[in-house]
């Protein structure tokens, strides 16, 4: 058993610390190095991706998200994959997406998927107008995913 | 204006007694939650705990979701330990769907587990350190648990809010070279259990302002329904672990330790030697974890139907039993869910009884030694 007797010089051994690396890393400059990859996890749950000509409009997606962020909105510029397949796609409000990545394992196509992509923060520009700010808000978070972050793929249906 | 001669005391009424508010911001408190305390002088003479900023309505918002739709929910029931609450959960589900999960996936879950725990009770030491003023605990012990988060993070694609079980197994197998990490990490964390003693537990002012303090009579603990470490630390061996093995916990060679004092620094050593015992399960089940199925194939989610029935599944957590009561009619949403969390009896009830008497600067370390998570019992 460790020896818990009190001790006040026990504490000062903790000194030394102020000569070693910190645990942070300082985030523009540096990166994460943990993982295989750099940066966040090779699984990580960011910013979907969605391959439109693959997704087949069933609306799984929307039905499952426990969040209700996903919209099924008619697209004018897909095309049906089969004669079965609808022309809405998912679109997402990352103002209620939890990333709970529910709705890529519920994809029968595998085409919705997540990227390590993850700031989605931002700010609108000063110019813009109190009354403007809200539209410029939805348009910024309410969007239909497509292919802007396949080549980083993160949470993938397997 | 005239000015008090020094050599009287304040004699001003005004002050005698006065009502305190602690919460929910407050840095002496362990979440978005208060306590109005009615003090006389230094000592509280009266408290009334005041739930209902963190309430969220889980309970009902659970009735209104498919069975695999609450484990993006439930997770958020325990902000420092979301692990237990998927693992209860799956294991109510499968229990009354009649669903047997491979072995492989249920070494996955104790693994899981057992870090979630140790990253508990680092962050419960950065709680004493921030209460007692020894801000070195929380530098350290919040950089420590990040290193496991991190894993986290490459095992299931989120840091804090896992969503990696699933009724039938988890949702993703462990990656390559993911255990090795672990073992790496492991082999860390006991080589910082020095540094820690050094600084926390043998440092003379902090068992000064621990010892005695908050004390807890083993009678009390049970007539109040108190569990986990802070019964332990009264001094009863009781553990769901050890004592109604689930998952492949038996097969696990590990002790419970004892402190038994009952004041809040045995229950802080209590952590500290059960993190010790945690490090040593998970790696057993680093080094003995067969191979086969993470999961077994479940309906998908829209046909997932359980079984009418009910069964109350529980988990041992870093804070004590957790459990959940899972009713089904036989439908695809659940019909009730009950969340017995381990902080209800603790904050809510025996609160009331404890902190009568207590010293103002008391109260803070007894909340954290207590480990009072305010999100369990104010869901
Ligand atoms: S993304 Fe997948 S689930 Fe959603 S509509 Fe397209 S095919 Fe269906
Ligand atoms: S990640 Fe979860 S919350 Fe976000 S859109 Fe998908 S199912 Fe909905």
């Amino acid at each position: 058993m460790v020896n818990f007797k009190k001790n006040s010089l026990a504490p000062i051994s903790a000194l030394k610390y102020l000569f070693k690396k910190p645990h942070t890393v300082r985030y523009p400059k540096e990166d994460l190095n943990v993982f295989y990859l750099k940066g966040v996890s090779p699984r990580y749950r960011g910013l979907h991706t969605n391959d439109l000509s693959k997704c087949i409009g069933c609306g799984s997606c929307a039905k499952v998200c426990p969040a209700n962020a996903i919209m099924m909105v008619e697209s004018k510029d897909v095309k049906p994959a089969n004669k079965f397949a609808k022309t809405v796609r998912p679109v997402i409000d990352y103002g209620r997406c939890c990333f709970c990545g529910q709705c890529v394992d519920v994809c029968p196509t595998r085409s919705l998927q997540m990227s390590r992509e993850y700031i989605h923060s931002f700010h609108p520009k000063l110019s813009t107008s109190s009354e403007k700010e809200p539209e410029t808000v939805v348009e910024d978070f309410i969007w239909r995913p497509d292919q802007t972050h396949a080549d980083n793929p993160g949470y993938v249906r397997t | 204006m005239e000015l008090r001669p020094l050599n009287v005391s304040n004699t001003n009424d005004k002050y005698k007694t006065y009502e305190l508010f602690i919460g929910p911001n407050h840095p002496g408190i362990s979440g978005n939650f208060s306590y109005v305390l009615d003090m006389e002088g230094h000592k509280v003479a009266n408290v009334t705990p005041d739930p209902g900023l963190l309430h969220r309505g889980f309970e009902k918002l659970m009735e209104r979701r498919l069975w695999t739709q609450n484990l993006a929910l439930i997770p958020r029931i325990c902000v420092p330990e979301p692990d237990v609450n998927e693992v209860a959960y799956c294991m109510g589900v499968e229990h009354l769907a009649g669903i047997e999960i491979p072995k492989h996936a249920q070494y996955i879950r104790v693994i899981v587990l057992e870090m979630a725990r140790i990253a508990a009770f680092l962050f419960s030491f950065a709680g004493l350190g921030g209460s007692t003023g020894l801000y070195t605990a929380p530098n350290w012990s919040i950089g420590d648990r990040d290193y496991i988060l991190d894993l986290f993070e490459w095992l299931t694609g989120g840091r804090v809010y896992h969503i990696y079980q699933y009724p039938g197994g988890v949702k993703k197998d462990i990656p390559d070279g993911w255990l090795d990490k672990l073992l790496e990490l492991l082999d860390y964390l006991e080589s910082r259990l020095p540094e820690y003693d050094n600084l926390i537990f043998r440092n003379p002012i902090l068992q000064k302002r621990t010892k005695g303090v908050g004390y807890l009579p083993a009678e009390k603990a049970i007539k109040n329904g108190i569990t986990g470490p802070n019964l332990r630390a009264s001094g009863i061996k009781w553990d769901i672990r050890k004592a109604q093995p689930y998952l492949v916990y038996d097969e696990l060679n590990f002790d419970i330790p004892i402190t038994g004092e009952g004041d809040a620094f045995a229950r802080t050593l209590q952590r500290r030697l059960e993190l010790e015992e945690s490090i040593k399960i998970l790696r057993q089940c680093a080094n003995q974890i067969p191979d086969g199925p993470y999961k077994v194939k479940i309906p998908n989610p829209f046909q997932f139907r359980v079984p009418a029935g009910s069964y109350y599944s529980k988990v041992e957590s870093s804070k004590g039993e957790f459990g959940y009561y899972i009713v089904s009619d036989g439908d695809v949403k659940p019909y009730r869910v009950y969340v017995r969390g381990p902080s209800y009896s603790v904050g809510l009830y025996y609160a009331n009884e404890i902190m009568r008497g207590m010293r103002i600067e008391d109260v803070p370390v007894w909340i954290h030694t207590m480990d009072i998570c305010p999100p369990d019992f104010d869901r």
